[in-house]
This record gives structure tokens, sequence and C-alpha cells, in this order.
């Protein structure tokens, strides 16, 4: 392949972790460029999300959008990534613009990718500008050269994000697949919904094929197939062993094989992910009234032992391997089955390898009422080669079906008959959204448009006020800020529909997952307690994020220790691992403490872009009622007696509930509504932001934040605030 | 009095049920509760307390004395991907 574009460059060492290169492809003009990471840049800003975060924050403006020229597609792992010794090291953010909420989202995504770029010598890939045609970019590091090419053409059995990875990789070695190079991908779906991922892909020797992980959540593949990238490959020989050549190995050692003693004899005995993968979250969360049904509506079924863990180890995962998605981890979560026969849509009777399901897109199914795991399979697999995510497909399907269910849709806006637990229509829906056909041009668009198209058909129909109708809908379109909810159900947790609701992307669970411990556990009575818990885990499973690790060794495997200390639920003995890592790996001698606040810095960070693109105020973190109770008389009914016990509690032991189940339901939606609105003002209380949920100058100054572009931020959200640049801008 | 015992994921599975009805005397506790359980099926993996136990879905303790009709629960740590 003749490239339009090429770059010789000599790949620099890592050292401590980081490479201190950035690799920067401006797709309009085919510019290729290495860049050095400014002094001082790896300290503020630590790598993965933070370094997304500030490139992001530098280079776009309040008028960019998804699909600008300027937005920029961010690829970064972490120093602490790429590290067998220690296990869960290949994660890696995808980070950029929205297209479902147009700020800042980011996506983390397992395999081999992050560690073969930072051995080719950068921390970060930047992309920018949008091809005139759809290209490939080519990075080896063997022969330190990166190429942009013309996207080849695999034919029409390789158009999809799985099949065109493929056939990329196969091209691109020589024929003979290894481990040493790897790609990203996206699918036809990401061009015409705004939901679309990036899949990366590996070569796996024990299944003899290649896998593929995603990143799933905002549409960070959208960008991608927006910008004419079609895919990028990576490659490099270099030993995986001395990856990240960290400044104390022994340290790194001890504190690896420590954190895997830990996983080979807890994780058996407890959740057993080796084994089963997240899918064993369904059987828990269906007993405790989490497992989104119908659209959330309801939280448990007596059909969901249908898609139980077991049923899909017994029936699916063929070899029962440990399929980490990186070396050395021993959690292995990543679960595959490798021969899966189609039995509906455009490539029915094929046998395909899916690599899944996970807990989410068990929960997507679910959440539209179906409770079948050959569905489940073929769903998964699907959603992965059109490269679309599993959560928002599901959940706008879901929104979708009921609007037709409660009488908002009819058959004429849908053309087919859309209902809950329709496997048919579910699967004709999932495929008109990928090819952005009827009804499926508007499932692309995500709940929050949805919800505008839904309402000013149904107004028009019904002579009706579009607003007042739209007030209906926010009932149960489930997203905040235009990001549809991962598939916990929260009404009996107020944690976390706070968890949800301050998520700074939007309602993704990886900033707070406090269910359990709130709802289960009782160990958040308070709404200081919440407020502690809801600022502490954003801020630790932020650091995660920005280092490159994954995070479920430390908060899916609970380490024996806990046991004796004060807050177990945080996983104190594991996390002092983790600052070993750390401090080994970079050379520091940092204390959690101080990780904790690296790690808030990156937050503001993120608080500062959700401002300045429209989504940082109080009213953004604004949830749907039915993710804090009832929506519906329906929903009430089902749960009858929790909630009336609830409202007893709320009302006290001299008070009296109202006889009338309605009148019931209608004192717990408005003490509901209150006690989110206390939370949220305690939350902000415990963050250091206004009322309004703007941080206060000194809660910026004191993280060496306030440089211009947040003063004027600030300065237009409160006219009291001082006009001056009171720090150096960094 | 009669007491439930609900098992999941990795429990169920070690025993093929989900829900054991036990027989207990009045004023027992979890622990011996799970004693009993532990006597019929002896593989299951509770004696290094590796388990969460939930009394009527809330989080309780293995010396809470329990009333006739409890529900136990064996849950695992879990913290959420």
């Amino acid at each position: 392949m003749k490239p339009l574009s090429s770059f010789a460059y000599t790949p620099q060492p890592v050292s401590g972790g980081y490479t201190d290169r950035f690799l920067e492809i401006d797709l309009t003009n085919k510019n290729i460029a290495v860049t050095d990471a400014p002094p001082g840049f790896k300290e503020m800003y630590i790598g993965g999300r933070g370094y997304a975060l500030k490139l992001i924050w530098d280079r776009t403006t309040r008028e960019t959008r998804y699909d600008s020229p300027e937005n920029v597609l961010v690829m970064a792992g972490g120093p602490l990534g790429n590290e067998p010794w220690f296990p869960g090291s290949g994660k890696f953010i995808v980070g950029t613009i929205s297209p479902l909420t147009g700020t800042f989202i980011d996506s983390n995504i397992g395999g081999h990718f992050a560690p073969l770029l930072k051995l080719c010598g950068f921390d970060a890939l930047a992309v920018t500008g949008i091809a005139d045609q759809d290209v490939v970019l080519v990075i080896d590091g063997e022969t330190g050269t990166i190429e942009l090419t013309a996207a080849p053409d695999f034919g029409d059995a390789a158009l999809g994000a799985l099949s065109y990875g493929e056939a990329l990789l196969r091209e691109f070695s020589g024929g003979e697949l290894t481990e040493n190079i790897a790609a990203v991908t996206n699918g036809p779906g990401a061009g015409q919904a705004r939901f679309g991922i990036v899949n990366s892909l590996f070569y796996d020797p024990r299944r003899k094929r290649i896998r593929a992980k995603q990143a799933g959540r905002g549409g960070t593949g959208t960008v991608m197939r927006r910008k004419g990238l079609r895919a990028i490959v990576v490659s490099s020989n270099l030993a995986r062993l001395k990856g990240n050549n960290p400044v104390d190995p022994a340290g790194v050692k001890k504190a690896g094989a420590a954190l895997k003693k830990v996983i080979s004899q807890c994780d058996p005995k407890q959740l057993n992910l080796s084994s089963w993968g997240t899918t064993v979250l369904t059987e828990y969360m269906n007993k405790f009234h989490i497992l989104p049904i119908d659209n959330y509506q309801y939280g448990q079924h007596p059909d969901a032992a249908q898609v139980f863990p077991d049923v899909f180890l017994k029936k699916y995962f063929s070899q029962n391997l440990p399929d980490g998605c990186y070396f050395g981890c021993n959690l292995a979560c990543a679960k595959a089955a490798d021969e899966v026969v189609l039995t509906r849509g455009p490539q029915a009777e094929k046998k395909v390898a899916v690599d899944g399901p996970e807990y989410e897109t068990v929960g997507a199914v679910t959440c539209m009422g179906i409770f079948d795991p050959q569905f489940v399979m073929e769903y998964n697999w699907y959603c992965d080669e059109y490269g679309l995510d599993t959560i928002s497909m599901g959940v706008t399907a879901s929104f979708l079906m009921e609007c037709a269910q409660r009488g908002f849709l009819d058959s004429e806006d849908i053309g087919f008959n859309l209902s809950f637990g329709h496997i048919e229509a579910a699967d004709r829906l999932l495929h008109d959204t990928a090819r952005g056909l009827g009804l499926g041009r508007i499932c692309g668009q995500g709940v929050h448009r949805a919800k505008a198209w839904v309402a000013e058909r149904h107004a028009a129909r019904n002579s009706a006020s579009v607003a007042e109708t739209l007030a209906e809908l926010n009932k149960f379109g489930m997203e905040v800020k235009g990001l549809e909810f991962s598939m916990y159900i929260t009404k009996e947790s107020l944690a976390q529909q706070g968890g949800y609701g301050f998520a700074l992307k939007g309602p993704q669970h990886d900033e707070a997952w406090l269910i359990f411990i709130d709802q289960v556990h009782k160990e958040l009575p308070t709404f200081e307690k919440k407020a502690d818990a809801l600022k502490w885990f954003p801020l630790i499973r932020t650091w995660f994020n920005a280092v490159g690790l994954c995070k479920l060794p430390w908060i899916d495997v609970r380490n024996p220790e806990a046991a004796q200390t004060s807050e177990p639920a945080k996983n104190f003995p594991t996390l002092a691992l983790y600052v070993d890592y750390f401090n080994a790996t970079v050379g520091a001698s940092k204390s959690l403490q101080d990780l904790l606040d690296d790690s808030e810095r990156l937050a503001l960070l993120q608080k500062l872009i959700n401002i300045r693109q429209g989504k940082g105020s109080r009213s953004s973190d604004l949830i749907p009622f039915r993710a804090m109770g009832p929506a519906f008389f329906n929903e009430y009914q089902s749960r009858a007696e929790y909630y009336d016990a609830w409202l007893q509690e709320q009302l006290g032991p001299d008070r009296k509930p109202p006889d009338d189940p309605l009148d019931r339901h209608q004192l717990i939606v408005e003490l509901r509504r209150q006690a989110y609105q206390d939370l949220c003002d305690a939350v902000y209380r415990a963050k250091g932001f206004t009322s309004e949920a703007i941080p206060l100058m000194e809660t910026l100054a004191r993280f060496g934040l306030l440089d211009d572009q947040a003063v004027g931020l600030l300065n237009l959200s409160d006219p009291q605030a001082p006009k001056e640049m009171v720090s150096p801008r960094n | 009095m009669r007491v439930s015992v609900y098992l999941h994921g990795l429990h169920r599975a070690a025993v093929g049920t989900g829900q054991i009805e036990l027989n207990l005397r009045e004023g027992a506790r979890v622990t011996e509760a799970l004693a009993q359980v532990m006597a019929v099926y002896p593989s299951l993996p509770l004696a290094d307390k590796s388990f969460l136990v939930a009394v009527n879905d809330r989080v309780s303790h293995l010396e809470e004395v329990l009333q006739p009709e409890d529900g136990i629960s064996l849950l695992p740590f879990l913290g959420g991907g």
C-alpha cells in the first residue's frame, strides 16, 4: 500500500513508565508529528484520562462539536499500563468531545494496543482534523515508521469493526498473527449512530484467534469514524517484561506478586470472576431489584435465571479459559465463546466468535424485557461488528419500547410491532439502527434526542404541548447529560442516584458504584456519609483511569485484611499495593492521599470542561425521576411493601401515611425529589463547589488549575468572582 | 423455627440449589444455621468467611439472633466494575 503520508522516527525508550512523547496526527493535512510532553506535564496530569482532559481543554473550545475538525480523539494508556508483573495493566483511555453529551467523554478499553503504543515510544496519540478519504494509521516501532494510508478495501465480507480489523491485522502481519501487533477499529454503525464504539483487537494464541475489547461509552467510535480514520495498527517486537522500565523493578514484582496472591486465593471463593466473568453480577442484581427490566421499570424478573452466569458457562464459554485482556492478569474476567451460530439478522447461519457477554450487555437485553441467552450472544456480536455500544443501544431501544407501551408512539411512527420482550422487534431495531433506517435512525441518536423527536410527533398528533409531553418523557428517558444510564437500577439507593447524577461524563458507573454499601450494607445512612463516598470513590476510580489500570482487582476482589480496617468497602490493604506499585514504577514516594489529590485535579479539570460545554451546572446533574423512585404507579405497585416502609420511615412513627395508594405514590415522588436535591447540596459542599455546582476559585487554585480559560469561565458563572488570573497557566 | 438460606452464584452452583430450608431452635444464631448447612454440604466454601451474611436482604453478622421465617443470604463482596 502506498502511504498518503509517512514519517520516520526513533522510538523513545520507556523510563519509569513514561516515554514523555506524544504522537500527533492531523488528518486534514495528513500531517504526522512527534512532540515532547511539556515539563511538569506528567506530574500534573498523570496519564490516560488526565492526558486526554488536558489536551482537549487546551485544544477545543465552547464551539467545538464532536464532528468539528479541531475535536481531538485521544488514546492514552498510563504509567502503570504494560506490566505483566502486575494484574490488570492493559487498559487505555479513548477520550474526546462526545456526540451524545457535547462534552468530554472517555471510555476505558483493554487489550494490547496501549502497551504496544508505549513500546513504539508514545504515551498518547492525539488525532485532529478530518480526512478527505477513509484512512488507516500504521505505527511500526520496529522500522521506526508512521504512515497514513488509504483504508484498504477487503470486500463486503469485511465491512464490520471486527471483520475489518481481522483482515487488517492479517494484512499487516504478513498472514501470521502474533501478539506483537494490535489494532483499534470502528464499524459501519458508528457512521449512523451517535454511540459508536472503538474496538481493540489483539491476537490470543490460546484461542488461536483475534479477540476484541470495546471502549463502549459516549460515541468515541462515532468521532473516529467521522474523522475518516477507519483503524489504527500498532506493532512492536520489544519485550513486554521490561515494557515499563520501572525505577524499582523489585518493588514492582513484590507489589504485583502480593496482589496476584490475593486474587488467586480470594476470587474463586468470592465473585469467581475468573470463571464466570462479569455475568456473575446478573444474579445478584436480580436478587436486590437492581437488574434493569422493561426500561428500568422493574428490577427483578422470574425469567432472569435464563441469563445467569452458569447458563453462559455451560452453553457458550466453550473452552473455559482464563481470558485476560493483557499479559499477567490472573483475574482474567473477560469471557469468550468461540463458536456461536447466528440465527438472526443479515449474517444468520454464520458461525462467529463472541467476546463476552459482559454484565452490561446482559442488562441491556433484559432492559428490553428479553431473557434469551442466545439473543444476548447475537446482540453482543452484532453490536461489536457494527461498532455500537450495547448499553446505549439497549437503553434507547427500551425507551422507544416504553414510548409505544404508554402511547407516545403509534404504529405509524414505528412501522412494526415494538414491545418489551419481543425479540424479533429488538433484533430489527438493532439492524435498522446500524443502517440508519426508519425508527433505527432515531434510535441511533440516543435517548436525549429521541425524546425530542417523540415529543414533537406525539404533541402534533394530539394537539398537545411539546413541553408538557417532554416533561412526561423526561420521567422515564434514562439519560443524564445526554448519555444513557448503565445497567443498574438506583431507585433504592440514594447514594447511587448521586453516583450517576454527579458522574462528570454522564451516568456511567465507573465513577461511583455505591449501591451495595448503601442499599444492602446500610453503611451510608446520612447525607454527609453519602457525600463523602461520592467524593472519595470517584477520585480513586479516576486514578485507575489515569494510570492505565483495570480497577476490578481492587474493587471486586476483597482483600481479607480489609475486614480489620474501619472501612472495608474501600479495600485499603489492596490499595496499599497499588501505591507501592506506582512509587516503584515512577520512582516516587507518594501516599494514597497524594494519589487522590492528583485525581482531584483531573476531576476538577473535567468539571471545567463540562462548565465550558454547558454541562457543568446543578441542572446538568438532575436525573430522571425513574432513577429516583417509581415514576409511574405500576412501578410503585410492584414494590409497594418496600416503598410503604420507606415512606413510614421518612414520616416517623407519629405521622400516618395516606390511605389511598395513589396519594402514597405521589408523596413518595415529592419526598424523593427533595432527597435528591438535599444530596446535591451535601455533595457540592464536600467537593468545594457553590450550590450551583461550580467549583470555588480557591478549590481550583489549590490544584493549579486557574488558567485564563478557567478564570474566564468562573467569571461568567459568577460575576462577583475575581477578574484577574491568580496562578500561572500550566 | 423455620429459616431459609438463599444461595447464589458460586454457592448455588456448589450445591445445585438456590434455597435450603432449615429447622432451628428458637433463639438460634446465624452461625448455627450455617453450621447445619455445612453439615449437609461440606463442599460449600463457608469456613473462611469469604462472604457476607445478609438477613432479610440486609447485611448482618454471624451472631445475629434469628427470628422465625427469616431469610439468610450469603453474598460476595461487590464493589461494582
